[in-house]
Order: structure tokens, then sequence, then C-alpha cells
């Protein structure tokens, strides 16, 4: 018997624009989508074309023009930046492109850092981060420090403690785009399997097609729009 | 351990370090600096006013109880005196000026009529003697201080003249009295300015004889036994003297002078501030470039679930932290070179051939130092509070990063 699904994010009808001066640039136009549990999504487009921004207002971390983010179906808006940011810690995970590990703690800390957002860490949460960590090939560098860790071996990490407190989506914005095609390859591959395994929906935004071939759906933004098809 | 705690301490001790950060370093010791140079001069400016107290007492009593005129009726409050146990001794005495002179030199001395039995229970005269006995004191001899034994070239054996008040009443009224020729019997030196500028010490009976008061005196000397609190007791006493006879303490003949003490230790403290604050200053200096350096890990906190209250305390922390560490070294460093003082004074005198200096114009050859638990109290919480201040500035910063902003950052 296969798990009920629901939908646990949504954007819907998402318009963005920045005041640039005298300029009004519009980033995005209406743009919709919507994750289901364990479902991928990858979201493909050229550099500007507000990809991360989505993700962003995705994640709550920007305040769209128009339209709204639901978060297992309740909407986010007019919630305090401090609120969103303790339910952001529970249920989305955040991959970025540049890792962004801290660099005083090692990698095992780096991991339990999300855990210790949300509540003391304890034994379970040092096998969890363990577990995690030695499932993506780093057994032998729970205690190295991001500085001696290579661009492939980081962002394992960083998709590590994006997992670490089992959060329902993961929102990836370019995870591979620091890594050379071999590692990259493999980082994606394990990222993906991973996130299968866990049972979070993923959220991936790259360039790469045959990454974006990865996700059960795909989708195109173009002209601050999302399409369902790469020509339109 | 909370996150914003944890953060903060890995932020200053990083994973994998066995020393921690430098920035770390350079702000604690720059603290502990400020702090060490706080605690010695205000133990040392402490020292300067408990060495004057304590000359002030020696030279004074406790206190005095005097009536504003001349006192003949004085034995009982003396015999009141002697049976209270929290009395160590009571001393009638009589004072005014006289003209001295010697192989022509003139002065105006301040002289004091004691009686020498009674007197060496409230003041330690014999401590003072730097030539001649205490004991040779009669009815036709003086002591006479240090300096204006040395105005009048006098040395023990010397014989000087007297000259009173009274001797211009006599000739008013076409009487003329021939000046008293005394021995002097000792000089003496207290260390207290005032004392050995110009002053001499006499019996009561000859300072009586001199001044035309036969069985009166000026006023009472009294030294407590220690620990005994003089204003309470003074209090007390005042509350059963018959009036118009009062008891005044040391602290109220002196209380100009030991304001100014007080204010000279208070404006140092306020002035040496200053340093901590320039401290604080690099604290939060440091911290800032920390927050603009750290600019996307602080967006990144918040992106995964830091509020921005969180944040701000981590920085906060970092600061106080520092000002606690800074603090209780620089108390450290300040308490060990105050047990080193001497040798480094000693020391600096040989090298700048200065210890004659030091002598003569402080009347110490060692550095004296008094500190209280209320000096420390004061200086910790002066210094913790600038070091948390300072980290104020950082977290406040820190606190303001919008997360997408901050992870766009370059």
């Amino acid at each position: 018997m296969s798990t009920p699904t629901h939908t646990v994010l949504e954007v819907s009808g998402i318009s963005k624009h920045y005041r640039s001066g005298l300029r009004d640039i519009t980033v995005l136009t209406g743009a919709s989508f919507a994750v289901r549990t364990s479902e991928s999504l990858s979201i493909r487009g050229e550099s500007g074309s507000g990809k991360t921004t989505l993700l962003n207002i995705a994640a709550g971390l920007e305040i769209p023009n128009e339209g709204e983010v639901f978060w297992e179906g309740a909407t986010i808006e007019g919630h305090a930046m401090n609120r969103l940011a303790v339910r952001r810690a529970g249920l989305l995970g955040l991959v970025f492109q540049s890792y962004l590990l801290i660099p005083e703690f090692n990698a095992l800390e780096n991991v339990l850092f999300a855990a210790r957002l949300v509540s003391s860490v304890n034994r379970t949460h040092h096998e969890r981060a363990e577990q995690l960590l030695v499932g993506l090939g780093l057994k032998d560098r729970l205690q190295s420090s991001p500085g001696t860790l290579s661009g492939g071996e980081r962002q394992r990490v960083a998709i590590a403690r994006a997992l670490m407190n089992r959060p329902k989506v993961i929102l990836a914005d370019e995870p591979t785009g620091n890594l050379d095609e071999k590692t990259a390859g493999g980082v994606m591959e394990q990222f993906v399997a991973l996130c299968r395994t866990e049972g979070a929906s993923l959220v991936l935004v790259t360039h790469n097609p045959a990454f974006a071939a990865m996700a059960d759906k795909q989708l195109w933004l173009r002209d601050g729009k999302l399409f369902a098809t790469a020509e339109s | 351990m909370s996150w914003p705690l944890y953060l903060a301490l890995k932020q200053l001790f990083p994973s994998g370090r066995k020393l921690p950060t430098l920035f770390f370093f350079v702000s604690v010791l720059g603290v502990a600096l400020g702090v060490m140079i706080l605690v010695i001069v205000q133990s040392v400016m402490g020292g300067f006013g408990e060495t004057y107290r304590e000359m002030i007492v020696d030279t004074n009593g406790h206190l005095r109880i005097e009536t504003g005129a001349i006192m003949y009726d004085y034995q009982r409050i003396l015999e009141k005196l002697d049976k209270d146990p929290r009395v160590a001794g009571a001393s009638p005495y009589a004072q005014g000026v006289v003209m001295l002179q010697h192989v022509n030199r003139p002065a105006f001395p301040f002289i004091r009529g004691i009686d020498l039995a009674r007197e060496r229970k409230t003041i330690p005269m014999d401590k003072f003697m730097v030539q001649g006995k205490l004991d040779d004191l009669n009815d036709d001899s003086i002591l006479l201080s240090s300096e204006l034994a040395g105005k009048l070239a006098c040395t023990v054996g010397s014989v000087v003249e007297v000259y009173t008040p009274i001797m211009l009443e006599k000739l008013r009224q076409n009487e003329v009295l021939l000046p008293h020729e005394l021995r002097v019997a000792g000089i003496y030196t207290t260390g207290w300015n005032q004392f050995d500028s110009s002053t001499m010490v006499g019996t009561l009976a000859l300072m009586q004889d001199l001044y035309a008061i036969e069985g009166g005196i000026h006023g009472i000397t009294v030294r407590l036994q220690p620990g005994v609190e003089e204003i309470g007791y003074t209090m007390e006493l005042n509350a059963n003297l018959a009036r118009p006879a009062r008891g005044f303490t040391w602290l109220d003949q002196y209380q100009d002078f030991l304001w100014v003490l007080k204010l000279e230790k208070n404006m140092m403290l306020f002035l040496l501030l200053f340093i901590v604050l320039v401290a604080a200053f690099a604290i939060a200096i440091a911290q800032l470039l920390t927050v603009v350096r750290k600019t996307r890990e602080i967006g990144l906190i918040g992106a995964i679930g830091g509020s921005s209250r969180d944040i701000a305390f981590c920085y906060c922390f970092q600061g106080w932290f520092i000002g606690v560490l800074g603090t209780a070294g620089g108390i450290g460093l300040g308490v060990l070179a105050l047990s080193f003082r001497n040798p480094i004074i000693h020391g600096f005198a040989r090298l700048t051939n200065s210890e004659a200096t030091l002598v003569k114009f402080y009347q110490f050859s060692n550095l004296p130092v008094h500190y209280t638990a209320m000096d420390f109290i004061i200086i910790s919480i002066a210094s913790i509070t600038l070091a948390t201040l300072a980290g104020l500035l950082p977290a406040w910063r820190a606190a303001r990063l919008r997360p997408a902003e901050a992870l766009r950052s370059e």
C-alpha cells in the first residue's frame, strides 16, 4: 500500500519585480508550481531568469509582490520572519550552489547544526548525522574542517545538513554548479537517491538537462513565467 | 547548549584548532590590559588614600572632643572615656600658635601641649621620633617637627626662645614678659606633611603656662580600639556629652581633604575607563569585520532556521564573553603586577636615580596599595558592560541582515 500523498509546497501566481533606480525590473510573472509528498521537480532556465528568486520566495526568504506560498496547505503570508525561520527549519532543507558550510565547524558539526536550530542535540541526532555522512561516502571525513574538503565533499556535507531534520521538501539551487562534470554527476545521483530514500520532495534548480531529467516533473522558467515544456 | 551560544563559542574556539582565533586573543588581551591598568591605578590610589588616612588617625586620633572654648571641667569626661572598653586611650591637649626663635631665625609654629603618659595611648609619638627620646620631654623642653628643626637649624640640645600671644597682652598693660627658653628634647617626623612642616610639641603644663590657661585644655584626643566604628561611636558619645562639649571624628575634621582623595580616585577611574572604551571599540570593529566577512554564513543561518534575535544574541554573547575573560585576566595581571610593585618601583627609581626624590615627595619608600572588593566589582561591571555594548553594534547589524540578501552578497 502506497503512502497517501498531498501537496507539501505550493507557489501560486507569484510575481516579483525590483526597482533599480528609475527602472522597474520584473523577474517573475504569475509563476506557479506545486510539489507533492516524495515528488521531485526540476526548474530550468537561463542565468538571471529568476530561478533563485523563485526558490527564495518558495522558502519564505523573499516576499513576492503578488501571489501566495503555501507550506503544507497553509499560507505563509503575514507571518513574521522569525516565526517563518522556525517553521522552515523543520519543513524545508536548503542546498546552495556554493555549499555555505560554517568554517568553524567540522563536517559532522555542520550537519548537526541544522538539528541544533530546532532542538537540543542528543545521541540520536549524532547517529543520524553520521549515518547521512557515511551514506554520502564521507565516513573518513566526519571530523574534517570544510577547508580541507574537496568541492564534491563539501556539497555532500551540505546535502546531509539539508536532510538532517527529515524535511518534507528539499530546495536545491544549482547544487552542482561549482563542481566538475564527473563529480557533479556522482553528487547528483547520490542526492536524488537520498531524497527518495528519505521520502523528501525535491525542487531542483539546475542548468543541466541530464540532472533536470532525473526529476519526476520538469519546468522551464522563461520571461518570468513557468512552462511545462522547453518551448512555448 | 543553545545554538547561538554554541556558534558563538565555536567562532571563538573553532574545531580542529588548539588555540582560539587571533581576533579573540587580541580582543581579550585589549580588555585585560585596560582592566590591569585600572586595577593597578585604583589600588595605588587606594593605597595612597589609606596611607594618608592612617597618618591622619596616627597624628589626630579617631576623634576629638572640644567645646570651642577652654575646658576646665574635663576630668569627668576623661574618667568616662577611660572606663569605656571601646576606647584605647584619651588624652587632653592644649594648642595654639607661638613664635619661636633660634639664633635669629624666627618661626611661627603650631604648638601642642600634651599629657605624655596619656598621649602615648592615643598617638604613637615614639614611632615618630627621629632624634632624641620622648621620655626626655619635660616642662622645660620641647619636641620639634623635622622641617621646623631644619628651618631653625636646631638639633637635640639646642635652646630656643618662645614668645606667646600672652606677651603682647601683657605689653599692652605695660608689663614685659621675657621669652621662655626651652631645650629641644627631640625631633620627630610623622610622614604627614601638615604636621612635619611646622609643629612643635610640649607638655600640657608648659602649654597651659604659655597660654595662661592654668588647669584648662582645648580638647581631648580619643583613640578607639581596632574595629570600633568611629562615626557611630561619636554619635553615641555626642548624645551623652553635656553641651557645649562635642566630639568630631577625623572624617569630619578632614572631610575636604578626604573628599579630594576620593575625587582623585574616581577621576582616575573615569579617565582610565577610556582605555577599556578603546578596547571595546577594537572589539566592536573586529566583530563588525567578522559580521561583514560572514555575511553569507549569517544569511545561511537565517535561511536554515536561525532567528534574527538568536543571531544577535550570538554576537552580543561574544562581546560579553570577551569582556568577562578580559576582566578576569586583567584583574589577575593587575594583582600580579601589584605584588611585584616594590621591586619594579625600586628598579625604576634606581635606573633613573630618583629613589631619594620618591621618598622626599611621597614620603613612602614603598608603593602603598589598598583595594577593596568594591573596587573590583566597579571595574568588572564597567569593563564587562563596555565589552558587551561593543558586541551590540555588530549583533544589531547581523540581526538586520535579510537572509536572501545576505546569501547573494559577494
